[in-house]
């Protein structure tokens, strides 16, 4: 890296301090500022989504995440069951028929050349 | 742990000076400083809802400055140099007549130098160089890796050796050094 000449180096400094604003001039701004349509529409508030959520708000989430969870668990555990109605009405008679009854279930077990 | 975020003018008065002198440095006409810095403070203000917890609020300003400071030089049609060889700024003799060299300030001096970088250079010199922020801080505030930083601060500090040296030449340099010594 290159460095820079001390002669430089004190350039720089001159330059600096020459351009450091005084106090007059740091007062005018902040006065010009306050004055400025930025300043008089006021801060905004800050995001609702990074507000914190009170306890009870924390509470009725838990509560609510909770209650989906079971209702999502116990709709998984009945989803193979037939309600109750349906158990009595009669079988068709197609999808009742034993394996045996198509014609071609004798040849699959006995089939030799 | 998060900091308690300053008052807003504990913040203005802690970071005004920085952004003058950055804005003047990189090359914002004296006329149009307020104009310029009352941006970037109105933007600030704007903002300081969400001040809470950054700890880097001076690299923070600092790319906001940076920002407004290249909107306001683009939409007024100022325009950084295209780079030159290091040997042709040893040699170069636009730099003006020495009498009239002479009564320059040490701002406009630098002016003369800094205007020899181009944007990218003369922004990380400016950061670096003249108001001391650690290489870390001034790369996250330019949006570049440290690497890319310290190629722009080398090639920035060539350009600036080059053209110090060309002022040095012509004496008149030698000569303020003496009146400010004596």
């Amino acid at each position: 890296m290159t460095d820079l000449r001390r002669d430089g180096r004190a350039l720089l400094d001159e330059a600096r301090q020459e351009r450091t604003p005084d106090a007059d001039t740091r007062e005018r701004v902040y006065q010009a500022l306050l004055a400025s349509p930025a300043f008089l529409a006021g801060a905004p508030a800050p995001p609702a989504g990074r507000r914190p959520l009170s306890a009870t708000q924390k509470w009725l989430l838990l509560a609510a995440l909770a209650a989906a969870v079971i209702g999502a668990l116990y709709l998984a555990g009945h989803a193979g069951e037939k309600p109750q109605a349906a158990k009595s009405k009669p079988v068709p008679a197609r999808a009742a028929a034993p394996e045996s009854a198509s014609p071609l279930a004798g040849r699959a077990g006995s089939g030799g050349r | 742990m998060a900091e308690t975020p300053p008052t807003f003018r504990a913040l203005y008065e802690g970071h005004f000076d920085f952004v003058w002198r950055f804005a003047a440095h990189r090359g914002v006409p004296q006329a149009a400083l307020d104009e310029v810095v009352l941006e970037v403070f109105g933007y600030v203000y704007q903002q300081q809802a969400s001040l809470e917890g950054r700890l880097a609020l001076r690299t923070w300003i600092a790319g906001v400055t940076r920002s407004i400071v290249r909107s306001y030089l683009r939409s007024h049609g100022f325009q950084s140099p295209p780079p030159l060889a290091i040997e042709a700024l040893y040699a170069a003799e636009d730099l003006g007549a020495p009498e009239l060299l002479e009564k320059k300030s040490a701002g406009e001096l630098l002016d003369l130098i800094l205007d020899k970088m181009s944007a990218a250079q003369r922004e990380a010199f400016v950061l670096c160089d003249i108001e001391g922020l650690p290489a870390v801080e001034t790369a996250q505030a330019l949006g570049v890796t440290e690497t890319t930083l310290s190629a722009r601060l080398h090639q920035a500090r060539q350009v600036f050796n080059a053209v110090s040296a060309r002022l040095r030449a012509e004496r008149f340099w030698i000569t303020r050094g003496s009146a400010t010594e004596t």
